[in-house]
């Protein structure tokens, strides 16, 4: 089982990769979105994958059984799905943002630092 | 007094001096000169009671966990750079508020309060004894020098000098505390007194040879030794006063102060010696035909200058208790005449409003102090009696001859000092003895500031030299013994009688006649002779500087040419290599379990359809669609987990997934549904390779984790202690609000933060309404 | 979207899962659930509100601004710890009392915390994104 999550969180992960490296802003936040997912399911996979019982102490007793999954990726990850969702959800506020002001998300468009010049040009060059 | 308390003063001092300065107008620089006096009298205190190689030790903790100290020393040599440094101080600072009296009031203010700090940071790098201390202070230097050659920022030679001087010394700095770093390493300690008493330890480091070389560059670069002699004579865009501070008595000798400090901690390293030798005779070769090759009164005074500090590392290099005196008793006099003739100069120039010294003549009459003085401090540079710098001279070549040290040191020097006699002449005589001044050719006169330096420093000169034993005792025996580490008899007199040493000074004195009398014709050939000015020049720092720009250049044009696709492909290949490589390095187990052992359908199933869904999502035109697929992809991550024990996970996976799609929605509903694409054919074929790769990197990490043993300690802390301690059943949940709760709590300020930022972001455009 | 029939169903559907969610918040501490959850299911809540009724009637039924929501959910989390810092000297070292088995302390406190973060800060996000859409 384990070839086949592997096998899996890879392909995700260079699915992810691909839409990042689109021009078109919204790619790039699905793409974020994808590897995010992709990078959540590396933590799991790193606390191996090998139980089917929630990390919860059982009454009566007052230790995690043996058979239970292992609660420490569980823990980061849960922070890593509410984070990476406030960092979609900025990037998606700027997106809107910049649709609003600037009228398109495709990234040749977006320019308005480049058209400054480079810092070689002297200051008349730059507009 | 405590040393630290000298400190203090100084650098509080120098903190408070700009305001003082700006209230005080004219009277700012004799005022401002009792902050240095009164140092000069400290310092001359505290050490009055020195003999030997005694010293007076002040522990001074800094960072104890590092074991950093600021330790202070004082002892017989940092004493007499003490006194150099505060006494010559004294008279640049009473000469620079002159200098600057016609100048915008704060134009002299911020000058002198730089003039104090630079000091401060001088004293500092003598005093301390912790070698961290020791370089913080360098660096400090070489800062403040930066701002002083500097300090006529509207003039774009200035900018440049500025800089030169910056990077080659503030670079040499990062040598030297490369190789500080490394003593300390090897030794244990930081203290350079520690140093200086373990010579054996440090012969014997495997690191030795590396620690000598960077020692080596650091006090290189500072005492502008061949080959990073070109940058001292250009940093003369300084204004004088700083030009005299800076090249005469001082930072230019922190290289040797510091070669000095070495030579003992080197001692069983023959090499060292050698290096010196031969660098310092170079420096002295170099530094004398292009001091021959100017016309440029400060130029010539830089020139011989660096020449200078060639003899006198040559001299650290030389062995024998005599070289020792000889360096102590060569960089007073020097101190004591360059600093005469760096003043006598800043008046010239100041006087005529001319730099070359073939348009400055006859200036007796209109500078009769400044002439005098710089007539003495001619002599004295030429070396001849009755001045001090006699007696450091014949000790000199009795140091060359003692030491035994072959050819090559011995025509150095003479060639040295002779070229010191002819440039004596060519700074005093010429401008103020020979020819007639034009008429109405000096603007202004000189005033009590501009020559009581000179004067006090030229009569100094000469009452050493008719008075030894007034130097002697209390300054120079005490310093040649710090050098050697044992008290060591000096007994200076002028006449020894008939000696060797005696013949290589006439000798010294007749070439440098000759030299003289030849140097205008002289000066015709070498002025005209490009290829030594390049070869002996700046033109290699030049070359490097204008390649290191125009490699920035060429980097930035590929890397940040503005399409913001090419960046994360640089980026994700970056990475991507580095993974890779890292993974080859290492060469780890790859171990994946390639039985389809333990295969459950159900998580298997849902695997399937992700994979499927992530590669549907890449290939959509429709953005709503990709926004699906990558929808199932989310919740069949929650269903992995719900399916793997993971509950917890699982719902908040479906809530914020659920969240996703209702925000990115929001942002859907204003674009067009079928964008066109972005990516050419080669474009999507290059980044269908990097996403591929990048897949495989991360198979393959999968795997070499998967092969590693899996570390359970804190699973099995948090599984044990969950319920006893924390009252919790939920282990997931007791980690997250108790055990790790600090980062739950920066975790949760971090969701804020991105609210708070959208929150400001999507209202700025509400026009006309009020943003709620 | 003026749907009477999901108008009707929403509020249902908020009152159902804002309860759930705060059941969820408690009982996190022993089972599946907690602060992160309920918050990010009562914001789903909301946004289903929102999406029916839209946000002026969502932004009624909070009531509190959203920001300040967050705002108390990290000082209350702050705060929570500054009793460990008293008798354990350890910020975030929970206190706790006990009735039999049943236990409870500073550490429930700072899980609302976490709720009301969360709860607060995808409030603000989705009323942002859903305010005043020009008309296209």
């Amino acid at each position: 089982m384990n070839l086949i999550y592997a096998l899996a969180i890879a392909l995700l992960t260079g699915c992810g990769v691909h839409m990042l490296l689109s021009r078109h802003v919204v790619r790039i936040i699905l793409g974020v979105s994808l590897l995010s997912a992709a990078v959540n399911l590396v933590i799991f996979y790193s606390g191996r994958i090998s139980s089917t019982v929630p990390p919860v102490i059982e009454p009566g007793s007052s230790a995690l059984s043996e058979a239970a999954a292992n609660p420490l990726p569980q823990a980061l990850i849960l922070t890593a799905i509410v984070i990476g969702f406030a960092l979609i959800a900025f990037a998606a506020a700027l997106a809107l943002q910049a649709q609003r002001s600037i009228g398109t998300l495709d990234n040749a468009g977006l320019d308005v630092a480049e058209s400054l010049g480079t810092p070689f040009d002297g200051p008349e060059k730059r507009r | 007094m405590p040393l630290s308390a000298i400190l203090w003063i100084s650098f509080l001092g120098s903190a408070l001096a700009r305001p003082l300065a700006l209230r005080l107008g004219q009277r700012a620089g004799w005022v401002l000169a009792i902050l240095p006096a009164s140092l000069f009298g400290l310092l001359w205190i505290a050490g009055s009671g020195l003999e030997g190689a005694g010293a007076i030790v002040e522990e001074v903790a800094w960072v104890p966990s590092l074991g950093i100290t600021l330790d202070l020393r004082l002892d017989g040599f940092s004493r007499l750079f003490g006194l150099m440094i505060t006494g010559i101080g004294t008279l640049v600072t009473i000469y620079a508020g002159a200098y600057f009296a016609d100048k915008p009031a704060h134009k002299g203010a911020s000058f002198l309060a730089l003039i104090l700090l630079f000091m401060s940071a001088m004293l500092g790098t003598v005093l301390s004894d912790s070698l961290i201390g020791l370089y913080v202070f360098w660096e400090l230097t070489s800062l403040v020098s930066f701002l002083l050659i500097g300090f006529d920022s509207y003039k774009a030679s200035a900018r440049k000098a500025a800089l030169q001087s910056l990077i080659v010394t503030a670079g040499g700095g990062l040598a030297l505390f490369a190789g500080i770093l490394l003593i300390g390493m090897e030794l244990g300690s930081f203290s350079l007194s520690n140093a200086m008493q373990n010579s054996a330890a440090l012969a014997a480091s495997p690191w030795c040879g590396t620690i000598m070389v960077l020692v080596l560059l650091g006090a290189f670069t500072k005492s502008a030794q061949v080959p990073f002699h070109f940058w001292l004579p250009n940093a003369m865009e300084a204004p004088t006063p700083a030009s005299a501070y800076l090249h005469s008595a001082t930072m230019v000798k922190l290289g040797v102060y510091l070669l000095a400090r070495f030579d003992l901690a080197f001692a069983q390293v023959p090499a060292f010696g050698t290096a010196l030798i031969v660098f310092g005779g170079l420096t002295v070769l170099v530094a004398s035909v292009r001091a021959l090759s100017r016309t440029g009164y400060k130029a010539v005074l830089a020139q011989s200058t660096v020449s200078s500090l060639g003899v006198l590392v040559l001299l650290i290099g030389l062995e024998g208790p005599v070289a020792a005196t000889a360096t102590v008793g060569f960089m007073l006099a020097h101190a004591l005449y360059k600093a005469t003739l760096f003043f006598c100069a800043g008046t010239a120039i100041h006087a005529t409003g001319r730099t070359s010294l073939v348009e400055i003549n006859g200036l007796r009459r209109a500078l009769p102090v400044t002439a005098v003085a710089a007539a003495l401090a001619a002599v004295a540079m030429a070396g001849l009696p009755p001045t001090f710098s006699f007696i450091a001279k014949e000790y000199l070549f009795e140091a060359q001859l003692e030491s035994g040290s072959g050819w090559f040191a011995l025509v150095a020097l003479v060639l040295g000092s002779a070229v010191f006699v002819a440039i004596a002449g060519i700074v005093s005589l010429r401008p103020f003895f020979l020819g007639r001044s034009r008429e109405g050719a000096v603007h202004h006169g000189e005033t009590p500031g501009l020559f009581l330096g000179p004067a006090v420093l030229a009569t100094l000169g000469l009452l050493l030299g008719l008075l030894p034993g007034l130097a002697v005792a209390p300054l120079l025996g005490p310093a040649a013994s710090a050098l050697v580490g044992q008290a060591l008899p000096v007994s200076p007199a002028l006449w020894h009688g008939l000696t060797p040493m005696l013949g290589l000074s006439a000798l010294a004195v007749l070439l440098g006649l000759a030299l003289y009398l030849l140097w205008p014709r002289l000066l015709a050939r070498l002025a005209h002779l490009d290829w030594l000015d390049r070869l002996l020049g700046d033109a290699g720092y030049n070359h490097a500087f204008e390649g290191v720009l125009a490699l920035a250049r060429r980097c930035t044009l590929v890397l940040q040419n503005g399409d913001q696709r090419r960046y994360t492909a640089t980026v994700v290949g970056a990475t991507l290599l580095v993974t890779a490589v890292g993974l080859v390095l290492a060469a780890p187990p790859l171990a994946i379990d390639l039985s389809l052992e333990g295969l459950r359908l159900a998580p298997a199933v849902v695997v399937g359809l992700m994979v499927a869904a992530g590669f549907a999502a890449t290939r959509m035109r429709s953005l709503p669609a990709a926004l699906v697929a990558v929808g199932i992809v989310g919740f069949g991550s929650a269903l992995l987990f719900l399916l793997n024990g993971a509950p917890d996970l699982a719902m908040t996976q479906f809530s914020v997934e659920a969240l996703l799609v209702v925000i990115l929605a929001a942002l859907l509903l204003q674009l067009p549904i079928r964008p066109p694409s972005t990516r050419s054919a080669g474009e999507r074929r290059v980044d269908a390779l990097l996403a591929g790769g990048f897949g495989l990197v991360t198979f393959a990490a999968l795997a070499a984790m998967t092969a590693a043993p899996l570390d359970l300690r804190l699973t099995e802390f948090f599984a044990a202690r969950s319920y006893p301690e924390a009252f919790g059943r939920n282990v997931v949940n007791v980690i997250l609000v108790d055990f790790r709760a600090i980062d739950t709590l920066g975790e949760i300020a971090v969701v804020a933060f991105a609210a708070m930022a959208v929150w400001g972001l999507l209202a700025r455009r509400a026009k006309g309404k009020e943003p709620t | 979207m003026n749907s009477l029939i999901l108008s009707a169903f929403s509020r249902f559907l908020f009152a159902l899962m804002l309860v759930v969610s705060l059941y969820i918040l408690y009982r996190g501490h022993n089972d599946p659930g907690g602060g992160f959850v309920g918050g990010l299911m009562a914001a789903a809540g909301f946004a289903i509100l929102a999406m029916a009724d839209g946000v002026q009637a969502a932004r009624r039924m909070v009531r509190v601004h959203p920001v300040a929501l967050m705002g108390a959910g990290l000082v209350l989390a702050l705060l929570s710890g500054l009793p460990g810092l008293v008798n354990r000297g350890s910020f975030l070292a929970h206190w706790w009392f006990h009735a039999g088995d049943f236990h409870s302390g500073t550490a429930l406190a700072f899980d609302i915390g976490v709720y009301l973060a969360v709860l607060g800060g995808i409030l603000a996000l989705i009323l942002r994104f859903y305010e005043e859409q020009p008309e296209a």
